[in-house]
């Protein structure tokens, strides 16, 4: 067989499948083709200019507040959360597993959509974590019940691996207690609109910010979740709304199912999502106001968080990589409701096999393995504060990377982009 | 009802708008929908009216919280087109507003039994989980998205996008709707008295709705079925409840074609494009 560059094997497999069903191909996780992606940035260490910090005896901080001005501020004691995976697409052990883990550092568990398992709120509670709501297009499960027990409510109008598409859970995936959890009936698909429907224009954000406000006494942060897609304008648009964080899930971010084609070809790669995230709210004088930028897609340790954090975030969110650390081998078959580890699946059988409490340590083990990179490396390049990390302390590898970023080119003292400025 | 000649308008009148005739012509009605007549003589479909930008509830929530706890009943004159009014109420007592209110009145209502004697504007009930709402006048678009339970009364008209995404909630408009009404509806009745517009039903998944008036076409997966001699009761007890005096046996009733709409089978699928 004659080898090409466009039409490889997955390609001529995947026009078979198409011919024989009819249909487009689902598959679970994010984009799988190559990305620009943070292994593009390396990080600058300190030598002379900079003076390293010692990690093992001075104290190097990485706290981060969402919130400070409101009477229940998110306080994470590492920049680090779950991002949000429903309660549907995760199993009951899955999810419980990830409130632990990132509980017992100190972070936050995002409950995605689909409603709140109480065993979430209990664990975050009994290990030190937060635990943010999600307010979503299908609004499954949302009440006042799980308005009260949120530590934050996430306003979500998009994701990384399916940016400006809605979400299907498929009746086959919807045991009782889904069915309980979203209040919808077992035998039905639950379908998440693409935007929400009760939302007729970017100024109708705000009225729902408001809204979570008031119901929520005005006492715990807003954050507002976007997909990676003109990242600019939407930022503005939902700095406008005046959350308290605006968060980004770039194109690697995984979804439980997503369209193939969707997941490879629509999206923007996390590390194109910070240059005009940063314009957006430097113009609006965002961070001045204190509100937060957090980011996920594709983070998978301590360097992928130390270099997100020198762009500018504030925090990072795991997804992929806490699935992973429960178990997950990355097969991709998450839409198919049989995952083998018990992990996105709801077969009884399948998910006896995922031991919560088990899996929730191994997943602890593995975040403070990354909080561990993150300070060794922040300590290293001269800094006792993650907050104090900053573009300064990265070089890019490449053109590319030095142009989508505004990262200094390696050789160079200098940004690419800055041969374009007059 | 929807003349695609002319475009949806909607007007937001604040201090700063110069607009003599429309205020004039404003004060006329009840905030919400000008009736079609006056829309057509300015060149729209129809203009809904907001004074003020719908401003937050400024405390008449805090004021609401206060007398519940000391009457076990709450009485609220004076709002002006406020958003959020009575939102994520937990009391099963009663509470009356007397005014106009703004976007999401009764959002998340979770046992109130609300009585607006005034008009609302947008999403009034929005996921409302149980409790009740009666609102004597008109509503804007939205009433009732994504409700859980409970019953929402209107006796006024209501504008588009009814009961979109009903998980098992009731929603009475006694008048006449616009487009969308019941959009992804999973569960729950929608009841209208007048006319319905385009769109009705549309994607519906689970539930009823039952049309008193003309309908001016069907959505997707929604289709017509005969009214039994239980819709008939069920029409009639929450009539008798609410002093609407319709007789229901003329009504039509729409739900759904298919539960499951969005998926073909694999034989569906295949043969090509149809």
């Amino acid at each position: 067989m004659a080898l090409s560059s466009i039409w490889t094997k997955t390609q001529i497999k995947n026009i078979h499948q198409k011919s024989e069903e009819g249909k487009y191909q689902l598959r679970g996780f994010g984009a799988n083709m190559p990305y620009p992606n943070l292994d593009d940035l390396l990080i600058v260490p300190a030598q002379l200019h900079k003076t390293a910090y010692d990690k093992y005896r001075e104290k190097i901080d990485s706290k981060v507040v969402i919130g400070e001005n409101l009477k229940r501020p998110m306080e994470l004691e590492v920049p680090l959360f779950i991002a949000a995976m429903s309660f549907g697409a995760i199993s009951k052990p899955g999810k419980m597993a990830f409130a632990k883990g990132i509980s017992k550092l100190g972070g936050a568990h995002f409950t995605g959509e689909g409603g709140y398992l109480k065993e979430e709120r209990e664990l975050c509670d009994k290990y030190g974590g937060k635990l943010v709501v999600q307010w979503s297009t299908g609004r499954f499960g949302v009440n006042m019940d799980y308005m009260k027990v949120a530590d934050a409510v996430e306003i979500k109008l998009g994701q990384g691996a399916k940016p400006g598409m809605g979400g299907h859970l498929m009746a086959e995936k919807i045991n009782e207690k889904i069915a309980e959890t979203r209040g919808i009936h077992q035998d039905t698909d639950a379908l998440s609109p693409c935007r929400h429907l009760d939302m007729e224009s970017p100024d109708d954000l705000k009225k729902h910010v408001e809204l979570v406000r008031e119901l929520t006494n005005h006492e715990i942060p807003v954050i507002i979740k976007l997909g990676p897609g003109d990242i600019y304008e939407d930022v503005k648009l939902a700095i406008k709304a005046e959350p308290d964080a605006v968060a980004i899930d770039g194109g690697e971010g995984g979804t439980g199912c997503a369209p193939h084609i969707v997941a490879e070809h629509a999206g923007v790669p996390t590390l194109g999502v910070f240059e005009p995230a940063m314009r957006a709210f430097k113009e609006t004088g965002a961070k001045e106001r204190g509100i937060k930028f957090l980011v996920m897609g594709g983070i998978r340790n301590g360097a992928d968080v130390y270099k997100a954090l020198a762009l500018d975030a504030d925090a990072c969110g795991l997804g992929t990589a806490a699935m992973i650390g429960i178990g997950c081998t990355g097969c991709q078959q998450c839409h198919t409701g049989t995952c083998p580890y018990g992990i996105a699946t709801q077969d009884e059988e399948k998910t006896a096999k995922l031991d919560a409490e088990e899996a929730g340590d191994r997943l602890a083990n593995y975040l403070q393995a990354t909080r561990e990179e993150l300070i060794t490396l922040t300590a290293l390049s001269g800094h006792n504060d993650t907050h104090e990390i900053s573009k300064n302390d990265l070089v890019a590898k490449n053109i590319n990377a030095s142009a989508i970023t505004g990262v200094k080119l390696i050789g160079y003292d200098k940004p690419v982009t800055a041969w374009f400025d007059k | 009802m929807t003349n695609n000649k002319f475009p949806d308008k909607i007007l937001k009148l604040d201090n700063g708008v110069e607009s003599i005739f429309l205020r004039k012509l404003a004060c006329s009605f009840r905030h919400g929908t000008i009736p079609k007549f006056f829309a057509r003589h300015l060149s729209f479909n129809t203009i809904q009216i907001y004074w003020g930008d719908g401003a937050l509830s400024k405390g008449i929530n805090k004021e609401i919280m206060e007398q519940l706890k000391k009457e076990k009943k709450a009485v609220v004159d004076k709002v002006d087109f406020e958003d959020n009014v009575a939102v994520g109420i937990e009391d099963e007592c009663p509470i009356e507003i007397n005014g106009n209110v703004g976007d999401f009145f009764g959002a998340l209502n979770s046992g109130g039994k609300l009585y607006l004697n005034g008009s609302a504007g947008r999403f009034a009930g929005n996921m409302m989980c149980h409790g009740e709402i009666v609102i004597d006048g008109s509503v804007g678009d939205g009433i009732g998205f994504g409700l859980y339970g409970g019953t929402i009364v209107v006796r006024g008209d209501a504008g588009n996008k009814i009961g979109q995404m009903n998980k098992g909630g009731t929603i009475i408009v006694h008048g006449s709707v616009r487009d969308n009404v019941g959009l992804y509806s999973l569960d729950g009745d929608i009841i209208i008295t007048g006319d319905a517009g385009s769109q009705v039903g549309d994607w519906i998944i689970r539930g009823a709705i039952y049309v008193g008036g003309e309908i001016d076409k069907f959505g997707e997966n929604a289709k017509e079925y005969e009214l039994s001699q239980e819709d008939i009761n069920k029409l009639k007890n929450l009539f008798d409840k609410y002093d609407i005096n319709v007789d229901p046996s003329g009504f039509k009733k729409i739900g759904p074609e298919k539960l499951r709409p969005f998926y073909k089978t694999k034989e569906e699928s295949q043969g090509g494009a149809k």
